[in-house]
């Protein structure tokens, strides 16, 4: 155990610079994928065969294929197409993007949850469909989609680990790097895991929880 | 007034995406000696490979490899220099996809790597040797050996080492490959791999770090043909660069300054490339 505060006293703010790094991602990652998930999420049930089609398109490629293949691709194969993106940008856009994917179908399937009469009496009280949307069927689909997207998170979460290996300094990255010097994994990798642990029990879960309560209560459903 | 919102709204997303294409797509390809000339940092690529090549606190290059090529670029005039660490299988795809200029991981100049990529002159030249359990229970001495008795070899994704055992027969799923020598040096101790192939600095810090469960093997009994020149790696488009850095590293490499920076990582006269030439080796590795 002493050996262990030793090793934390020595290498702790490696730690935490990484850390700090991973919940910039997680953040930013987060954003984008909530941003992808509810215009394609809403491409999908488009009238318009197009709109329709392209979602289908950006949706099967990003779910069916690795992240990991998707931040290689990224990182070292479009700048031989000329589009050379920061490391840091290209971690955090890959993730969103591959989260945004598994997101649109939560979005999707939670629009098609709220009951149809909700839609009727929006059409029968004559509002526009941007309005509909907007002010009646999202809102209660939020509701419907806030556990599915508390798992996405923590997922997303997980997956910044990856941006490592396009060498981000991020915490696995630098647990990666304390452990190349002092070939102590448990004490590196263990810090690791419990870094993870802490932001998603201590933040995302009660995070996602509080949101839930709340937007239940503007509901008023609470 | 909707459709008014919708041309705007189609109008703004088409401009951002524009924008973030244009502004992240690199300018018409810069050489190093331009970059160089407009005083832009030169961005030197490593793995953590000691101790060749390895980063300390922030990322500071350590090894013996980064001294020599801050300490060549210095005689050059060029201080402004930004280290990338990265992992080894990555180091080649990494500079061709210009995420940094140098590789100064401390490469073995291959036919295999000389086709994609362009080799300094060589900065010194190594041999490789095998780690073994304490005691060398199989008698693990040579590849021929590693054949016969059908062991386990474990190496880094991208290491030399991969090619030379394909080479001297030990079947593909006798040899396990793994990220880098944390990995390396885990397996064996693990018992999943009954010997490291790797370089001999790199397999003494391996045996070091292992708390006596770790010998060397004797890296005399090792093929003539293994041993190997090491160069600094550059893409094949920084020719110029290249011819300049060629000069100021014959001058600089060898002199007492450099000794004695490289010293501290156990790189001695022994180990200064001689009359090994570039093209020799791509040739013939």
């Amino acid at each position: 155990m002493l050996h262990y505060i030793e090793f934390l006293e020595q290498h702790g703010s490696r730690f935490v610079d990484g850390a700090i790094i991973t919940v910039q991602q997680t953040i930013l990652a987060g954003m984008l994928a909530i941003a992808i998930s509810v215009v394609m999420g809403l491409m999908r049930i488009s009238p318009a065969g197009v709109v329709r089609g392209l979602a289908t398109v950006y949706i099967e490629f990003f779910r069916g294929t690795s992240l990991l293949v998707q931040l290689y691709w990224i990182f070292f194969v479009l700048p031989l197409f000329g589009i050379t993106l920061e490391k840091f940008t290209a971690g955090y856009m890959a993730v969103g993007m591959n989260l945004g994917a598994y997101g649109a179908e939560v979005v999707r399937g939670a629009i098609q949850s709220v009951p149809r009469g909700q839609y009727e009496a929006a059409v029968a009280l004559n509002m526009s469909p941007f309005k509909r949307m907007s002010r009646i069927i999202l809102p209660q689909a939020v509701l419907i989609m806030l556990p599915p997207w508390g798992n996405l998170l923590i997922e997303l979460l997980k997956g910044t680990a990856l941006v490592s290996l396009i060498s981000v300094a991020d915490l696995m990255f630098e647990a990666k790097q304390i452990n190349g010097v002092t070939f102590l994994s448990a004490e590196c990798f263990g810090t690791a895991l419990i870094l993870y642990y802490l932001m998603a029990r201590l933040v995302i879960s009660p995070g996602m929880r509080a949101f839930e309560a709340a937007w239940a209560r503007k509901m008023g459903r609470a | 007034m909707k459709s008014l919102f919708r041309k705007l709204a189609g109008a703004v997303i088409a401009v951002s995406f524009a924008a973030v294409v244009v502004s992240s797509s690199t300018a018409s390809a810069e050489t190093l000696l331009e970059k160089t000339q407009a005083g832009k940092s030169v961005r030197i690529g490593f793995a953590n490979e000691q101790p060749w090549a390895y980063p300390g606190e922030s990322n500071k290059p350590l090894g013996f490899v980064n001294s020599i090529v801050l300490g060549t670029l210095k005689t050059m005039g060029i201080e402004n220099v930004e280290p990338v660490v990265t992992d080894w299988g990555g180091l080649i795809p990494g500079l061709k996809a210009n995420r940094y200029d140098i590789i100064t991981g401390g490469m073995y100049i291959l036919k295999s790597r000389c086709e994609n990529v362009d080799f300094s002159d060589p900065i010194g030249v190594f041999g490789d040797v095998f780690v073994v359990a304490k005691g060398n229970p199989k008698g693990l001495q040579t590849y021929v050996d590693i054949k016969k008795s059908g062991a386990m070899l474990v190496t880094g994704a991208g290491y030399n080492i991969v090619e030379v055992a394909k080479k001297q027969g030990i079947p593909d799923a006798n040899v396990m490959q793994v990220p880098g020598p944390t990995e390396m040096l885990a397996a064996l101790l693990a018992g999943r791999a009954d010997a490291v192939g790797t370089n001999f600095f790199g397999g003494k810090v391996l045996a070091d770090q292992s708390g006596g469960k770790a010998e060397l093997s004797d890296p005399d009994n090792l093929p003539d043909w293994t041993k190997n020149w090491v160069g600094i790696g550059f893409r094949k488009s920084d020719t110029e660069f290249l011819k300049a850095y060629n000069e100021a590293q014959a001058k600089y490499l060898g002199t007492d300054g450099m000794l004695a920076a490289v010293a501290e990582y156990g790189y001695t006269k022994a180990q200064l490339p001689g009359d090994g030439t570039t093209a020799f080796a791509c040739a013939n590795r």
